[in-house]
């Protein structure tokens, strides 16, 4: 059994690795396993990847701007096939205000630069057992 | 919960060929949800036999790339090709990372279905559910499933059960590289491929591939000898080589090497084991004992504790119960 399945995806071009590895560490290091798509994903891949790994949440990290554009589109496609799995994005450069816009097209969190690694993890977990239990896998 | 109306939905959305449905049914019988055991029932009397091909070797020896790459070839010669790709969870903390999507980007556009696969304490190189995975895509209409799995080791050899064709990748610069492709796979694999062939080394290690073989091959369970090969997957250099050397074995012993006798004997003794295993601790009460017992004192004999939990006898005893209500 696991506690979660998680998606980790960076948008287009951004190369901005290092807050994706330390995320997805932290989530191995408690239990989750990790679906690491890693750079240079688009709405597409990751919508591919969500489906077939039937995963419990879907984690963009974002450490440059072009998450603004790509976000909606990817909630859109979300949308239109059915993916039950919450959309949840991290990174230094999102504002408060681009937090809000995000969560406005249906993202259901967001860890900008100040989170703690508890609050992600309180997050993440409960999230993922909600969607779970949802499915009825967990 | 999963009621068995929506078992049934999914088991025959499965036959339809739907993706979704696909994926879902590999979530619930890897999570063991009940059920699971009469879904996979069904899913056994539906599908018809793919071909499986393992393929193993150390870390950072190229195999999630050339699974890829082999993935793509098959797909575009018509073939329905599913992947698993197992990576280990680690032993503290429950977790792991699956990271070979990552090699495997232009899979989505060909059709090809990759699932990641953490191996959840088992030790053999696979998953529990690996083998049910395997049977849930062979009724879907896969064809051909590639099993990519951890390390080359010892006991590292459940994917021999379940493939009926094994590749080992091996690259050079690995310092001995007898020991990094030593005793278990190494003794019944087909296919031997020294991957990262333009590093310096790469003859040396086919070499020392050829040798080992010389001394090793009295348990092969391929006829004829095994084929060594030479690739830069990250290029595609030596791949229609590899492609090539996989069609012919498909063609000579095509599937099924999961119902030979032994592997069918030990599928079954598993199941049977993992069954009784958590039977016992369900219904015995015996963890929370052991806990209570192991707190309160400081220094605790194990033998005493383990005889005490499950005496000597009780198994005969609960048989003859058993048997005895049975009226045999």
């Amino acid at each position: 059994m696991t506690k979660g399945r998680i998606l980790v995806a960076m948008f287009g071009t951004d190369q901005h690795e290092l807050g994706a590895v330390a995320v997805a560490g932290l989530l191995r290091d408690n239990g989750f396993e990790v679906v690491y798509l890693g750079r240079f994903q688009t709405p597409q891949t990751i919508v591919q990847s969500a489906l077939d790994e039937d995963v419990d949440i879907i984690g963009i990290s974002c450490h440059s701007w072009e998450f603004l554009d790509y976000v909606p589109e990817l909630m859109a496609l979300l949308a239109e096939h059915r993916v039950d799995a919450p959309v949840v994005l991290g990174g230094s450069v999102i504002t408060t205000e681009d937090a809000q816009a995000m969560m406005v097209h249906g993202v259901t969190s967001v860890f900008g630069s100040a989170s703690r690694s508890e609050t992600i993890l309180e997050t993440i977990s409960a999230l993922a057992t909600q969607r779970r239990a949802r499915v009825g896998v967990g | 919960m999963i009621m068995g109306p929506e078992w049934q939905k999914l088991l025959s959305a499965l036959r339809r060929g739907d993706r979704r449905a696909l994926s879902r049914l590999i979530s619930l019988v890897e999570a063991r949800v009940p059920g699971w055991q009469n879904a996979m029932h069904d899913v056994f009397a539906a599908m018809a036999r793919a071909s499986v091909v393992g393929i193993t070797g150390s870390p950072g020896s190229g195999k999630s790339t050339l699974t890829g790459r082999v993935a793509l070839e098959f797909s575009k010669r018509g073939r329905m090709v599913g992947i698993i790709a197992i990576d280990p969870t680690s032993p503290f903390s429950g977790g792991a990372i699956l990271g070979d999507r990552i090699r495997m980007t232009d899979l989505n556009r060909h059709g090809v279905y990759l699932r990641s696969m953490a191996t959840r304490g088992a030790r053999g190189g696979l998953s529990r559910a690996t083998r049910d995975t395997v049977r849930i895509l062979a009724a879907f209409g896969f064809d051909l499933i590639l099993i990519e799995t951890v390390g080359a080791g010892q006991d590292e050899v459940d994917v021999l059960d379940v493939a009926d064709i094994i590749l080992v990748t091996a690259i050079p610069g690995q310092g001995d590289s007898l020991q990094a492709i030593k005793a278990g796979i190494m003794e019944i694999a087909d296919i031997f491929i020294v991957n990262k062939a333009d590093r310096p080394g790469a003859d040396t290690v086919a070499a020392d591939i050829r040798a080992m073989l010389r001394v090793t091959r009295g348990g092969a369970r391929s006829q004829g000898a095994a084929t060594i090969l030479k690739t830069v997957a990250t290029t595609g250099a030596g791949v229609p080589e590899v492609i090539d050397a996989l069609v012919e074995r498909l063609a000579a012993a095509p599937s099924g090497n999961m119902e030979s006798t032994e592997a069918e004997i030990r599928e079954v003794v598993e199941m049977i084991n993992a069954q009784l295993c958590e039977d016992f601790w369900n219904l015995s009460g015996a963890e929370d004992e052991l806990r209570r017992h192991v707190g309160a004192y400081s220094r605790v004999d194990p033998y005493e504790l383990s005889s005490e939990i499950l005496p000597e006898g009780l198994m005969r005893e609960a048989l003859a119960c058993v048997r005895a209500r049975r009226g045999r």
